[in-house]
């Protein structure tokens, strides 16, 4: 279906590109937006813009931040010897909002693939080992994802960190709470158990 | 495990077709290119996911049409429905898999629930044929019993594919981290280690079984042996890890990985120790071939319990009537068992109570003979 303008039709393209969104919902959206009043569309172009021009990386963890460093890496109250390492700044929220971890945060902005083309360089890594160098820290949790990928990264974080005597350990990959065995699939029993840790 | 019925939407020739099967014996009779053959593909592929003649999906849509759909009712302890559906729009491919209705994401889910076994003439390939051909079908056989295999399989590929893929950038640009391929060689040899021990313990089981159905077919004295050829002479990862080491140089020269299970592969051999492809007889190859079907059929019985539906798609125009009445004999063993054939008077039902057949005429017609 081809759009009667041109205007249309750059929204629509634009608007698919986004994760999640195909061309039918980006075409649904697009006609949404052609049906807002003008201060709601501006409001909505001024808050995209925004968002990007008033927030930043974090000069200490690489996460989201408003100013230099982010609200975690500021708080003194936060335990300052250990870090979990999250894949994206959203991997914070997702941790944060189960509020059993009190340490801070390192963002890697992405893992080692290089299917991809990614490889360490292309990581947050460099201030990570600067942090581990300065001092103070006992314990690094990796919490990336149980994928080929995440699993690389990990034992490549590993190797460089345990070294310098930092404790580096990884979350437990397996059943989630309050699942039943025997609608887990069989991949992910046998992730936790070979993922088991002492009680 | 037997399967009642299949219902096949826009697949191949048939628009529209509904077939029931005999538990015990059903023959499916036409001329060439009626579309006997894209019956049990349909089967096979309600049962893993693909083609057994290894042919893409949107190939299997009918001319014309935008989706096929194919659904096989089984009856195991319990009735169950395997269904597959396949769309293609815009030059975009959907495909949807589901059991009892719900629907499936991985294979793992899927793998190795309707069990089935197919013979088919080019399956004298696995003999004659390029390596390649063997570790597909070693890897399809341990996979319908072991579902852990399969996600280590699909683990290893993403490994390797890495691995490799890291090889080439050295290859071009030279200044990079190189403890980030020691990691991916631990990987490696990790989940290597885990699909070869699997392949070890498969060949001891396999040739066992191999060896009975060789004699129970052929008038030959004595039964080859079937041997595991692994490039890595050790399924310690430790071991393995040495060893990508030592050829990391040529690695990175060639930009792949020159051992591992991507190279596997099994050899058959005599008690002389003579590769049976270097004195068997067309004809010999081809029985061999269809003992290591039967030894497939014989192995998913010992792991699973289950019998497998074995499906034969036109492989006896090509034997002697001797070896087809021995063929007969051993496929006589309580499995479903589902012919396709040219000629009807090859369809010797004598031995089974209950056989249904099927004339498959022009246009995708089918009538049921009694
Ligand atoms: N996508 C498709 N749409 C419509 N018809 C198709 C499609 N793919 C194949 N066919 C038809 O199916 C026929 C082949 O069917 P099949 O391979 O089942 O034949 P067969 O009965 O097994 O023949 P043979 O005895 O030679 O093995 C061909 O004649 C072809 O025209
Ligand atoms: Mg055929
Ligand atoms: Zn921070």
């Amino acid at each position: 279906m081809k759009n009667p303008s041109r205007y249309l039709d750059a929204l629509t393209k634009e608007l698919s590109r986004l994760p999640g969104i195909g061309p039918k919902s980006a075409s649904r959206l697009a006609f949404h937006v052609l049906s807002m009043d003008g201060t709601e569309v501006e409001r909505l172009a001024r808050t995209l813009i925004e968002v990007k021009s008033h927030i930043f990386r974090c000069g200490v963890c690489g996460g989201i931040s408003e100013g230099d460093i982010c609200p975690i890496c500021g708080d003194e109250m936060r335990e300052r010897d250990v870090i979990c390492v999250v894949r994206d700044p959203k991997d914070v929220l997702t941790i944060e909002a189960t509020g059993g971890f009190h340490g801070r945060y390192h963002v890697l902005h992405g893992l080692i693939s290089p299917l991809d083309g990614i490889g360490p360089d292309d990581l947050n890594i460099g201030s990570l080992v600067g942090r581990c160098r300065d001092g103070g820290i006992r314990e690094i949790i990796l919490a990336l994802n149980p994928t080929v990928e995440g699993d690389a990264t990990s034992l490549y974080l590993a190797r460089l960190l345990s070294p310098g005597g930092i404790t580096v350990t990884r979350i437990a990959h397996g059943l989630p709470v309050g699942s039943d065995l025997e609608f887990s699939d069989s991949a992910t029993i046998a992730r936790s158990i070979e993922c088991r840790i002492r009680l | 495990m037997y399967l009642k019925k299949l219902t096949l939407k826009n697949f191949r020739n048939y628009g529209d077709l509904s077939i029931e099967f005999s538990p015990e014996i059903t023959f499916i009779v036409g001329n060439n290119g009626v579309g006997k053959s894209n019956i049990i593909e349909a089967i096979s592929l309600t049962s893993t996911m693909r083609s057994f003649r290894n042919i893409p999906d949107i190939e299997m849509i009918q001319w014309g049409f935008e989706s096929y759909y194919c659904s096989s009712e089984i009856e195991d302890s319990q009735d169950r429905l395997f269904e597959v559906g396949c769309s293609c729009q815009g030059g975009k491919l959907r495909k949807r898999i589901k059991i009892d209705g719900i629907e499936i994401r991985s294979i793992s889910e899927f793998y190795g629930k309707f069990l089935t076994v197919v013979f088919a003439p080019f399956d004298i390939n696995i003999i004659n044929g390029m390596p390649e051909l063997r570790r597909r079908f070693t890897d399809s056989v341990i996979s319908k019993t072991n579902s852990h295999y399969l996600s280590d399989l699909s683990e290893f590929r993403k490994v390797l594919l890495s691995r490799n893929r890291f090889l080439k950038l050295l290859k071009e640009k030279k200044n990079l981290d190189m403890s980030e391929l020691d990691v991916w060689d631990h990987m490696f040899a990790s989940v290597s280690s885990r699909i070869i021990k699997a392949r070890k313990k498969f060949f001891v089981e396999l040739n066992d079984l191999f060896k009975n159905s060789y004699k129970g077919i052929s008038d030959d004295l004595e039964a080859p042996d079937i041997h595991y050829a692994s490039s890595i002479d050790s399924d310690e990862p430790d071991y393995i890890i040495r060893k990508l080491s030592e050829i990391r140089n040529k690695d990175s020269i060639i930009g792949s990985t020159g051992i591992g299970p991507q190279r596997d592969d099994f050899i058959i051999k005599n008690h002389r120790n003579i590769n049976f492809v270097n004195y068997a007889s067309q004809g010999q190859r081809r029985m061999a071939a269809i003992c290591l079907k039967i030894s497939e059929c014989d192995f998913i019985e010992s792991k699973t319990g289950t019998k497998a539906v074995i499906m034969v798609d036109d492989i006896f125009s090509e034997l002697d009537s001797q070896r087809r009445k021995n063929m007969i004999k051993v496929l006589k063993r309580g499995n479903q068992i589902i012919f396709t054939m040219v000629h009807q008077n090859n369809a010797d039902s004598s031995g089974f109570n209950a056989s249904k057949t099927y004339h498959v005429s022009n246009g995708g017609i089918l009538d049921e003979l009694v």
